[in-house]
C-alpha cells in the first residue's frame, strides 16, 4: 500500500520537468493585465492535453479547470495569477521575455506552472479524490482597477468552494521554505493620481509662472514626512509615488505635473487617514505655491487575512512533504497587496509565501528578478499535499 | 538722403513682409521656403545673394557701397516655433502647429526694409554691408553653424542685430551697453536608485524621492550660493520617472536650463549644481549623473557700439524713442557673434495693447505692432552707414 504522501511525491517527480518547461514558456511570453489572451490559450491547451475540463467564459481571460473526484466530498479551490508587468527584463536567461518592456517580474509564471502541475498530479489521482478540485487561473492581479479576483468571485465560481489556497513566490524568505502566517498577511492597496496645475513659463523667467516641478517635488518630500512623523511606528502604512511626469522642454518651466502612486494599509481607519492627509497636504501645497491640485484616490484590493485553520492544514503539509525546517511563521505581514483578498472575503482559506530568496536575487517587480527553479517543486508538493489531506482519505489510497 | 526720410516710404513694405512670413512659418533648420523667398526678394532689389546651398537654409545678402571701406553685418534670425497659433487675424499661420511666436517674422521684414533703404542710399555707404539671415536661433547651434558658412564672418569688422520685444512699448528702442541677454545652458540629470515593489520601499532606492530632493536642493543655488546682486536662474524643466503606479522606479531623468550674465560665474554655478546633484543622490544611497552643456554665452554689447547705436536712434527716430530697458533672461545666439566681433544687439518695442500685442514671446497669442518695423529698418540701415563712416 502506498501512502497518499508517497503517491503525490511520486507523481510530482514524474511531472516536475514538464512543469518547469511550462513555466519557462510562460516566462518567455508575458502579457499585461487584462491582455492575457495567449497565456489563457496556452493554459487551455495544457488542460486539454491533461484531460481536465475547464471553463473559459468566466470573466476576461480567466480559465477555471475542474477535477471531479470518484467520490463526493468538499470542493477545494487553488488559484494562480497569470499577468505580467510593464518592466524591461534585465536577466540574461535563455527563456527571457521575448516581448520588449513586458516581464514576469512578479513570479506569476511560476504560479501558473505550479497550478498546471497541480492539475496534472491530481488528474492522475482523480480516482482517489473524494470531492472536487477547482483550478482558478486568474487574470489581472497586478492592476487593482481591473476586476481580477473580484470578477471571478462575482461570477459565482467560489459559491460551492469550501476552502481556497494560493501562493506567491517570495524573495524575502529563503529558498527551501514556505511562509505560513495566520491573520494579517498582505495589505490593502489603493491607487491615486495627482494633478498639480501650475503655470508654464519661459525657463529663464521663473517669476512669470508657477513651477509645477518644484511644487511636485515639495509634495513628494512632504508625503515622506506624513509616514515618518505622523504615523504611529507600530502601524503599517506605505505610500509610494511610482510615476512622475512633468514638462516637455529643458527651457520651459513646467506648467503641470502628473503623479501616480499607491497606499498600502491594514486597518480601515488608516486607509481613511492616508487618503484624507494626501488631500490636505495638496491643499496646503496649493496655498504655498499658488498651484491648483487634484487628488483622484481609488480604492483597490482589501487586506488579505488568512484563516487560522487553513494555515494549520498547510503547516502540517509542509512539515510532512518538505520537512519541519521548511516551515516559517513570519512575524510581520507584507505591505504588498494581493487580490486574493477577494476570495478570502468570500470563503475561508490561506495564501502562502513560497521562499524565493537567495544571495543576489532582486526584489519582486525588478527587471533582474528571477527564481531558483527548485522552488517550483516545493510549491507543487505543498499544494498537492493540501489537496491530498483534504480530498484523499488514507483508506482510499490503495 | 537719411534713413529717417525712408521710414514712411517703406512702412507698408516692411509690414506686408512681416505678415507674409507670419503666414508661412518654418521650424529651425527647415527654413527652406523662407530662404528661397528672401533670396528672390533680395535679388529683385539687385542685392548680391549667397544661399547656404549645403543646408538649404540661411543666406547672406551683400550690398557694396559706392565707396570702399570696412564691412559690417546686420543680422536677422528666420525660424519659427512648434506652437499652435491661437490668433485669428487674416495673416495667422497657415501651418498647423507652427508659428512665428517669437517675432523672427518681424526681424526678417526689418532687414528687408533695411536692404531697400541701403540700396537707395548706396552713395552714403563707405564699405560693405552684409545682410545675414540666420537659421535655427530657437534650437541653438544656428549662429555657430552660420559663422562657418562661406567667409562672411571673417570679412566683417562689426555686427548689429536686434529683437522685437513685447515688454517695450511699440516704437521705443533700447541699445544699452553691457550684458543684455543671459547665457543659456542645458543640463540633464540621470538619477539611479534601485527599482522595487511599491509596497516594499525598504528594499528599493526610490528615484522619485531622490529626484524630488534634488529639485528642492537645487533651489538653494540661487538663494544661497549666488550673490543677491547677480541674476541667475536654475530651472528644472522636465522630470520623468516610473511607468507603473505600484513599482518604485529605479531611475529618474530631469532636464533643465541655467541662465546667467557674468561668464566668470559659470564655473561656480556649475560646480554648485553638480555638488548638490551628486551629494543629494548619495544621501539617499543613489547615484546621479550631471551633464552640462552651454548653448549660448551671455549677449554683451560693447561700450563704443552701444554709444553709436544711441546716437543713431536719437538721430533717426528722435530722443524720445530711446529707451532704457533692464537686461532680460532669455538667451540669444547672437552672443556667439559678439564674442568675436564688436557690436550691439537692440531691443525694439512692439507692445501695443490696442491691437492685443501684449502676449509674451512664445505664447500662442503673441503678436506685434508691425507699423513701427520700418522705423527699426531705418535704425539698422543708419547704424551700418554710420559705423562704416566712423571706422574708415
Amino acid at each position: 500500500m502506498d501512502s497518499v504522501e508517497a503517491l503525490i511525491k511520486e507523481r510530482t517527480s514524474q511531472y516536475i520537468d514538464q512543469v518547469i518547461q511550462w513555466r519557462r514558456h510562460i516566462h518567455a511570453y508575458p502579457e499585461l493585465s487584462g491582455e492575457e489572451k495567449e497565456t489563457s490559450l496556452y493554459i487551455q491547451s495544457v488542460l486539454t492535453e491533461l484531460g481536465i475540463p475547464f471553463k473559459n467564459d468566466v470573466s476576461d481571460y480567466a480559465v477555471v479547470g475542474e477535477i471531479k473526484g470518484a467520490k463526493p466530498g468538499p470542493t477545494i479551490a487553488f488559484r494562480g495569477d497569470m499577468d505580467a508587468l510593464p518592466i524591461e527584463e534585465k536577466t540574461a536567461l535563455p527563456f527571457a521575455s521575448t516581448r520588449k518592456g513586458i516581464m514576469h517580474a512578479c513570479g506569476h509564471d511560476s504560479h501558473v506552472a505550479i497550478l498546471l502541475g497541480l492539475g496534472a498530479v491530481l488528474q492522475s489521482l482523480r480516482n482517489h479524490l473524494q470531492g472536487t478540485v477547482k483550478l482558478i487561473f486568474q487574470p489581472s492581479e497586478e492592476e487593482a482597477l481591473h476586476p481580477g479576483a473580484q470578477g471571478i468571485v462575482d461570477r459565482g465560481v467560489l459559491d460551492d468552494v469550501d476552502m481556497i489556497f494560493g501562493l506567491h513566490v517570495w524573495p524575502q524568505l529563503p529558498v527551501g521554505t514556505v511562509g505560513l502566517k495566520k491573520g494579517n498577511l498582505m495589505a490593502a492597496s489603493d491607487h491615486f493620481t495627482v494633478h498639480i496645475q501650475g503655470k508654464a513659463t519661459h525657463g529663464a523667467e521663473p517669476h512669470n509662472g508657477i513651477d509645477a516641478i518644484v511644487a511636485a517635488a515639495n509634495w513628494i518630500v512632504n508625503v515622506e514626512s506624513i509616514i515618518a512623523r505622523e504615523t504611529n511606528p507600530m502601524d503599517n502604512l506605505v505610500c509610494t509615488i511610482g510615476v512622475i511626469n512633468a514638462g516637455t522642454r529643458y527651457n520651459v518651466g513646467a506648467g503641470e505635473a502628473v503623479l501616480e502612486g499607491t497606499c498600502r494599509t491594514y486597518a480601515p481607519e488608516k486607509r481613511d487617514y492616508i487618503e484624507r492627509r494626501l488631500g490636505e497636504s495638496l491643499q496646503a501645497l496649493d496655498l504655498m505655491f499658488g498651484t491648483t491640485s487634484t487628488l483622484d484616490f481609488r480604492r483597490g484590493h482589501s487586506a488579505t487575512i488568512n484563516d487560522g485553520e487553513a494555515i494549520d492544514i498547510a503547516t502540517s503539509v509542509v512539515e510532512r512533504y518538505i520537512g519541519p525546517d521548511a516551515v516559517v511563521h513570519p512575524e510581520s505581514p507584507s505591505m504588498a497587496a494581493e487580490d486574493f483578498s477577494a476570495y478570502l472575503q468570500k470563503t475561508k482559506g490561506a495564501f502562502l509565501w513560497l521562499g524565493a530568496g537567495f544571495d543576489g536575487n532582486a526584489p519582486l517587480h525588478n527587471g533582474a528578478f528571477t527564481i531558483d527553479e527548485r522552488i517550483i517543486e516545493l510549491g507543487l508538493l505543498t499544494m498537492a499535499g493540501i489537496a491530498g489531506d483534504l480530498l484523499i482519505s488514507h483508506d482510499s489510497s490503495h | 538722403m537719411h534713413s529717417r526720410e525712408l521710414i514712411e516710404t517703406y512702412q507698408s513694405y516692411v509690414q506686408d513682409w512681416r505678415r507674409h512670413f507670419h503666414k508661412y512659418p518654418e521650424l529651425s533648420n527647415e527654413e527652406f521656403e523662407t530662404t528661397k523667398t528672401l533670396a528672390k526678394e533680395l535679388e529683385s532689389m539687385g542685392v548680391e545673394v549667397q544661399v547656404d546651398t549645403e543646408r538649404g537654409t540661411g543666406l547672406i545678402g551683400i550690398i557694396r557701397g559706392d565707396k570702399t571701406g570696412k564691412a559690417i553685418a546686420l543680422r536677422a534670425d528666420i525660424d519659427a516655433l512648434p506652437v499652435v497659433e491661437h490668433n485669428t487675424f487674416d495673416f495667422k499661420s497657415t501651418v498647423e502647429g507652427k508659428m512665428h511666436a517669437c517675432g523672427h517674422d518681424g526681424h526678417m521684414a526689418i532687414l528687408l526694409g533695411a536692404a531697400k533703404m541701403l540700396m537707395d542710399m548706396k552713395d552714403r555707404i563707405e564699405g560693405t554691408v552684409y545682410l545675414v539671415f540666420q537659421p535655427a536661433e530657437e534650437t541653438g547651434g544656428g549662429a555657430q553653424n552660420f559663422i562657418n558658412f562661406g567667409n562672411w564672418f571673417n570679412e566683417i569688422d562689426a555686427i548689429f542685430g536686434g529683437h522685437v520685444w513685447i515688454d517695450l512699448p511699440a516704437g521705443l528702442v533700447s541699445v544699452e551697453e553691457g550684458p543684455r541677454m543671459a547665457a543659456s545652458s542645458l543640463f540633464n540629470i540621470n538619477v539611479k536608485g534601485k527599482q522595487g515593489h511599491g509596497a516594499q520601499p525598504h528594499q528599493a532606492i526610490d528615484a522619485v524621492v531622490v529626484a524630488s530632493a534634488i529639485v528642492l536642493n537645487l533651489q538653494t543655488v540661487v538663494s544661497r550660493n549666488i550673490s543677491a546682486l547677480d541674476s541667475v536662474v536654475v530651472t528644472v524643466g522636465n522630470i520623468h520617472s516610473g511607468t507603473e503606479w505600484n513599482v518604485i522606479p529605479g531611475e529618474a531623468t530631469m532636464g533643465g536650463t541655467v541662465r546667467f550674465f557674468d561668464p566668470t560665474q559659470e564655473e561656480h554655478i556649475v560646480a554648485s549644481i553638480r555638488r548638490i546633484v551628486e551629494h543629494t543622490a548619495a544621501a539617499y544611497g543613489a547615484t546621479a549623473e550631471f551633464i552640462y552643456e552651454n548653448r549660448v554665452p551671455p549677449t554683451i554689447n560693447d561700450t563704443a557700439s552701444s554709444a553709436l547705436a544711441e546716437r543713431v536712434v536719437i538721430d533717426t527716430l528722435g530722443v524720445h524713442k530711446l529707451s532704457k530697458m533692464r537686461k532680460v533672461m532669455p538667451g540669444e545666439d547672437f552672443a556667439w557673434y559678439l564674442r568675436e566681433k564688436p557690436g550691439c544687439f537692440a531691443f525694439i518695442g512692439i507692445q501695443n495693447p490696442e491691437i492685443d500685442a501684449v502676449y509674451d514671446h512664445h505664447n500662442n497669442r503673441f503678436t506685434m505692432d508691425d507699423s513701427i518695423l520700418s522705423a527699426a529698418s531705418a535704425v539698422y540701415a543708419e547704424y551700418a552707414i554710420q559705423w562704416l563712416l566712423e571706422n574708415k
